[in-house]
């Protein structure tokens, strides 16, 4: 709950409490509180009702977050429930019983017979006062009788004889202006009481008056005033007017006032009977209200009070799946709740520490795993990671580099449908049967035709771990230019060792048959010097044969050095093919502007172009349209610019059987071929960091050579 | 309590509900019965200040028209306090200001025995007594000759000057449960509203 709306909540609360008060206090009727009572009601309904509707927001609102489904609803409204229903059943009975009560209570205030003891005393009084004035009027007549049949000179004697007879009364006579003419009496003033002219005017309509009053400055003393006009006097001219006072005895008068006030005290209580009951009742029906609103929300406070350190604990832990380790909010409090929320926060605290050392291990193993991808990134070797039924899981990039095609394919796959090492699922699945390590060598080509010497070993890794199955891990490497050099370094060690075993006779040979030709020329027969001279001739030309094949061997075997330099290819061409401009099947043409210039050996090179253009001669000889195109032109590879050099023929082309041994020493299709040229162009080539393929064309309609050379810009 | 909460899952009805709740306690409160109730009656007329070039005084005709009920409720000892109020006021911009107030205080009782009437005015000593009601009631109401005052008070322009008369029973005066009764009954109300007074000038 918002913290406005607690304040809201507070205030209205206090000030309904305050109000209440005041409004009890009115109604007792205390005399020190003058408010006005209407005010008070309305200020009282008015905050009643913003309770009513406070409540019913707060209750609304727990509904609808019941209704949501939100986390501790229901425990909210069934707390507040029964929170309410123990706050509001006990109020509400309190309420009845004491409505009942005050009903009871204002009833026993009243009293039949009281009422009745009280309207015979009011009764009682009112005559005792009517039998006074009687009498006194009687009297005062009586002495108005006297005056009016006596002489006027008896006026004095007449009023002293009734003085005298009733010594309280006192007796005056005025002239019908209100003149005194005599008094008698009690009087203790120097001036009798002299009637008002209201009275007497009163008393000239009437003729008599009798009152009751009190006398000036003296509320609390009654007296009996009557008044009696005499008009039919003997011995006077004008009216006269007889007033007799009579006071009332201090103890009648007393009691008159005592019985006065209490009846009207009865009569008063009486008459507010409804109010006093409408008075309390409405008091009890604010207090009715604020108590079962107070209780309600109370309720809802105390359930969501309640429910606030749970809520806060349903969400964390929804949070702490996605790694929120935060503490939560606890209060100043010392109860239960509040020792969970604490416990919680130490577990957090725990988790996170252990969190960290678990992202620390983690960051360390990928660290510890990065190092080690580079490491197998950065061998030459290819190295393969197979589970335990040769699916691919794992390699580095010398694996694709050796095998000459991208692995990513392949990945979760079984070794079978990966080429080269296909077949070797079988070879190593039964080694392993017998030791956890396997070597072999693999000869077989790549896509591009290029051929391809692995030596694999192959791991079959422990299981050292519960959920680690054994794997399989090849590890490689590309041996084909290791074996071409060592193939390559034997057929020079033998060339060497033949050159010098063959060479050293070859000389004598020729020198003694030219010297048996020359010494028997001449001495033969016709026929036998024929023989002879085609005998000698065969064994010199045989020999020079021989020699000539023989220093081939001493060429390949002690190639030179290279000694590489700037060389511009179309330039070097240009020159080169001056050597066979007499050859018009020789067509060159350079498909680039841009200058073509790399590094070679010159010398080399044209060695490369003699024996690559003599192949090509030699193969179109038999043509009787035989051609030769040479191609200069650039290619970029990997943001590389290469040149590229094709020599290309259309003769028979080469059997595909011996195609991929061209390059091998002694593999020839010439009868009087060597077997070196190839292999010599490609040690040159090998040499000076260039490449070379050869391929028949796609109709094996003839043989294309591709000479590839760094360019330098 | 599974129904309750069913019956009020409806959010409109639950709206509504929270809405007519207080409206209906509300009607309740206000809703008194009237039973007929004779109506007592204050008027005053023709209330107007006449006077001389140097002093005005008050001065109109008050009529009181007593409900059996408060007649009953006199006699029965109940004190009625009628409260007199005049007062000359001058609307402004900035509200009305007052330029004179005068208020009295009559208190009726009867003495049921004596059967007397007793007025007295403003807290004086003594009372004055009446052997009728109407003669109390006149020297309770009457507001002849009760307002005597110098014309200085006038302002020259009487223009936005309000001189008004108020004669009412009040009701705080009275016993709290009686008040209680007085403030909701028709028979109760008693009183003349402000009655404006107009200024008589000398011929």
């Amino acid at each position: 709950m918002s913290f406005f709306l607690r304040i809201i909540l507070f205030l209205v609360g206090a000030t309904s409490l305050g109000l209440l008060l005041l409004l009890s206090l009115v109604s007792s009727n205390a005399p020190k509180i003058d408010i006005n009572y209407t005010w008070l009601l309305n200020a009282n309904i008015l905050l009643s009702m913003l309770m009513i509707i406070l409540t019913c927001l707060l209750v609304r609102r727990a509904l609808l977050r019941y209704k949501k489904g939100a986390f501790g609803s229901k425990l909210i409204i069934r707390l507040a429930f029964t929170f309410a229903i123990i706050a509001i059943v006990p109020v509400t009975l309190v309420f009845f019983v004491s409505n009942q009560f005050l009903a009871k209570t204002i009833n026993t205030w009243f009293s039949q017979s009281v009422n009745t003891a009280l309207d015979s005393g009011y009764g009682l009084g009112r005559a005792t006062l009517d039998a006074i004035k009687t009498d006194v009027v009687s009297q005062t007549k009586q002495v108005a009788t006297q005056i009016e049949t006596g002489p006027r000179l008896d006026l004095l004697q007449t009023l002293e004889t009734f003085a005298s007879k009733n010594q309280s009364a006192e007796i005056s006579v005025f002239s019908s202006e209100g003149a005194i003419l005599a008094v008698e009496g009690s009087t203790k003033e120097l001036v009798p009481d002299v009637p008002s002219s209201s009275l007497i005017n009163r008393l000239k309509a009437s003729g008599t008056l009798v009152q009751i009053e009190s006398p000036i400055k003296k509320q609390e003393v009654l007296q009996v005033r009557a008044l009696v006009l005499s008009e039919y006097l003997i011995d006077w001219e004008d009216e006269l007017i007889i007033q007799w006072i009579e006071p009332i005895p201090e103890i009648l008068v007393k009691d008159i006032e005592a019985l006065n006030k209490g009846f009207n005290d009865y009569e008063q209580l009486l008459l507010g009977k409804e109010g006093i009951s409408k008075m309390y009742s409405v008091t009890l029906v604010f207090t009715l209200l604020l108590a079962v609103s107070g209780a309600l929300i109370a309720s809802i406070l105390l359930s969501g009070w309640l429910i606030g350190p749970l809520r806060s604990l349903e969400k964390a832990t929804k949070v702490v799946g996605l790694g929120d380790f935060r503490p939560l909010k606890t209060d100043k409090l010392n109860h239960e709740l509040n020792d969970l929320l604490v416990s919680f926060n130490d577990m957090m605290t725990k988790l996170s520490a252990a969190q960290a050392v678990a992202l620390d291990s983690e960051r360390q193993l990928k660290t510890s795993s990065r190092f080690f991808e580079q490491i197998l990134a950065g061998l030459t070797t290819g190295v393969m990671v197979f589970d335990k039924d040769w699916h691919l899981e794992q390699f580095n990039s010398s694996a694709q580099k050796i095998l000459g095609f991208s692995l990513v394919n392949y990945l979760e796959c079984s070794i079978d449908k990966i080429p080269i090492i296909s077949e070797q699922k079988i070879n190593f699945g039964n080694s392993f049967k017998q030791k956890n390590e396997h070597q072999q060598r693999v000869d077989a080509f790549r896509e591009d035709g290029s051929k391809l010497s692995l030596i694999i070993t192959a791991f079959l890794l422990p299981n050292v771990e519960f959920d680690n199955d054994n794997r399989i891990i090849l590890v490689f490497d590309d041996v084909s230019v290791l074996l071409e050099a060592q193939k390559s370094q034997a057929w020079a060690d033998m060339a060497r060792g033949l050159a010098h075993e063959i060479k050293n006779p070859l000389t004598p040979i020729i020198l003694s048959a030219e010297r048996l030709n020359k010494r028997l020329s001449g001495k033969l027969t016709t026929d036998e010097e024929v023989i002879l001279e085609k005998s000698t001739k065969m064994i010199i030309d045989q020999a020079v044969s021989l020699k000539t094949m023989v220093n081939e061997f001493q060429q390949y075997a002690r190639l030179p050095k290279a000694r590489p330099i700037n060389l511009d290819l179309d330039k070097v061409l240009r020159e080169f093919l001056q050597m066979y401009s007499s050859d018009k099947r020789i067509k060159y043409k350079k498909e680039t502007p841009d200058p073509l210039l790399f590094k070679f050996d010159k010398d080399q090179m044209l060695q490369v172009l003699h024996n690559l253009l003599q192949n090509a001669q030699d193969s179109i000889n038999n043509q009787s349209k035989g051609i030769i195109k040479i191609n200069a032109s650039i290619t970029t590879h990997k943001k590389e610019e290469r040149i590229i050099l094709s020599i290309e023929d259309n003769g028979p082309g080469i059997k595909e059987e011996i195609l991929s041994k061209v390059f091998d020493p002694y593999t020839t299709t010439k009868a009087k071929g060597t077997g070196l040229g190839l292999p010599i162009v490609k040690k040159i080539i090998q040499e000076n960091n260039a490449a070379i393929t050869l391929n028949n064309k796609n109709q094996n309609d003839g043989v294309v050579v591709q000479l590839l050379f760094d360019r330098i810009a | 309590m599974v129904s309750i909460m069913r019956c009020l899952r409806n959010k409109r009805a639950l709206n509504l509900a929270i809405l007519l709740l207080p409206i209906l306690l509300f009607g309740l409160c206000s809703c008194s019965p009237k039973n007929n109730e004779k109506i007592s009656r204050i008027t005053a007329e023709n209330v107007r200040l006449v006077g001389d070039s140097a002093n005005l005084v008050l001065t109109g005709d008050v009529s009181v028209e007593l409900e059996e009920t408060l007649i009953e409720a006199l006699k029965k000892g109940v004190r009625l306090q009628f409260n007199s109020n005049f007062r000359i006021s001058k609307l402004s911009f900035f509200g009305v200001k007052s330029l004179f107030e005068r208020e009295r205080k009559a208190i009726l009782e009867y003495h049921g025995i004596t059967r007397r009437f007793s007025v007295n005015l403003d807290g004086e000593p003594s009372s004055v007594y009446y052997e009728s009601l109407t003669e109390a009631l006149a020297a309770c109401l009457s507001i002849k000759d009760w307002i005597f005052f110098s014309r200085e008070i006038l302002p020259d322009k009487m223009d936005g000057i309000s001189i008004q008369v108020k004669l009412m029973l009040n009701h705080q005066a009275l016993p709290r449960p009686i008040s209680i009764l007085a403030s909701s009954n028709q028979s109760w109300q008693l009183s003349s509203g402000w009655v404006d007074a107009f200024l008589e000038e000398p011929l």
